[in-house]
């Protein structure tokens, strides 16, 4: 596909139904397991709440809500990917929606290394929360790197289904935010 | 029809990130306060409102009527009610 791909090019290849299955397949796949652990955390707050109140009291507050705005503005990108009337924009957006991905992870890095959080701490709320932001850190950085090939590999097949993924990812994270350092 | 699509995702993006703004200052202005309810009640109801607007907008659903949307929403709502229910109760004085 060349730069000059126009817009009846990018609609006569948009995804069939049947993509649409697949990818919803995995996205609830995704919100299982992640739900599955959310409830774990908030289980575990129930019935420790002293020890998750100090927990959250360790954690830094303004790089997740940096981190928020981060991914918000990528899942733009990916939104705007996905509707681009051109190869060449809809690979800039891609290229700005990967970008975001990963500052989110570099962000995320730095706020445990300055939380000194570590899935060996022998308390379960660290043990929790490095575990359920650590699955979802690696859900950005696997969506980040695919993105990015995306910006090679730009079919409307495979930009449709990792926008999408990468919306469900967004909306996780947008639920772990209030749960972990909030409520 | 695509372009509209796309403009309406801006639009979406900066209402999103004026409710990341609402949560900051609620959780600046409310965490020490009596309104500890409040603040839970807020919080829960703005992330609802994103998931709902990333949902309809980003994932373009919006004129789809799918049950996609419901489905969306109702898995953040019934997270963020677990969660939630225990500050409610604490605030209420149920513990």
């Amino acid at each position: 596909m060349t730069l000059t791909t126009t817009r009846h090019e990018l609609e006569a290849g948009s995804p069939a139904r049947g993509d649409d299955l697949l990818v919803w397949i995995l996205s609830w796949s995704e919100l299982a397991a992640f739900g599955a652990l959310l409830s774990a955390f908030v289980t575990v707050s129930w019935i420790h709440p002293e020890e998750v109140a100090a927990g959250r009291a360790k954690l830094h507050h303004l790089i997740p809500i940096v981190n928020t705005v981060v991914l918000l503005a990528s899942g733009w990108f990916a939104a705007v990917a996905a509707c681009q009337a051109t190869v060449k924009r809809q690979r800039i957006a891609l290229l700005g929606a990967s970008a975001g991905g990963m500052l989110f992870v570099a962000l995320k890095i730095h706020e445990y290394s300055l939380e000194g959080a570590t899935l060996l701490a022998d308390d379960t709320f660290s043990t929790l929360y490095v575990l359920m932001t650590g699955f979802h850190l690696a859900h950005v950085l696997f969506g980040s790197l695919v993105l990015a090939l995306l910006v090679r590999y730009p079919s409307p097949q495979n930009v449709h289904m990792m926008t999408t993924l990468w919306h469900v990812i967004d909306i996780v994270w947008l639920v772990m935010f209030p749960v972990v350092y909030i409520l | 029809m695509k372009f509209d699509a796309s403009k309406r995702a801006t639009r979406t993006l900066a209402v999103l990130l004026g409710l990341t703004a609402a949560t900051l200052a609620a959780v600046f202005l409310l965490q020490a306060s009596a309104w500890k309810a409040g603040l839970t009640v807020a919080v829960g109801f703005t992330s609802i409102c994103k998931v709902r607007l990333v949902v309809l907008d980003f994932l373009g659903l919006r004129a789809s009527g799918s049950p996609l949307i419901p489905a969306l929403q109702a898995w953040a709502a019934v997270v963020l009610i677990l969660a939630a229910a225990r500050p409610m109760a604490a605030a209420f004085a149920l513990f």
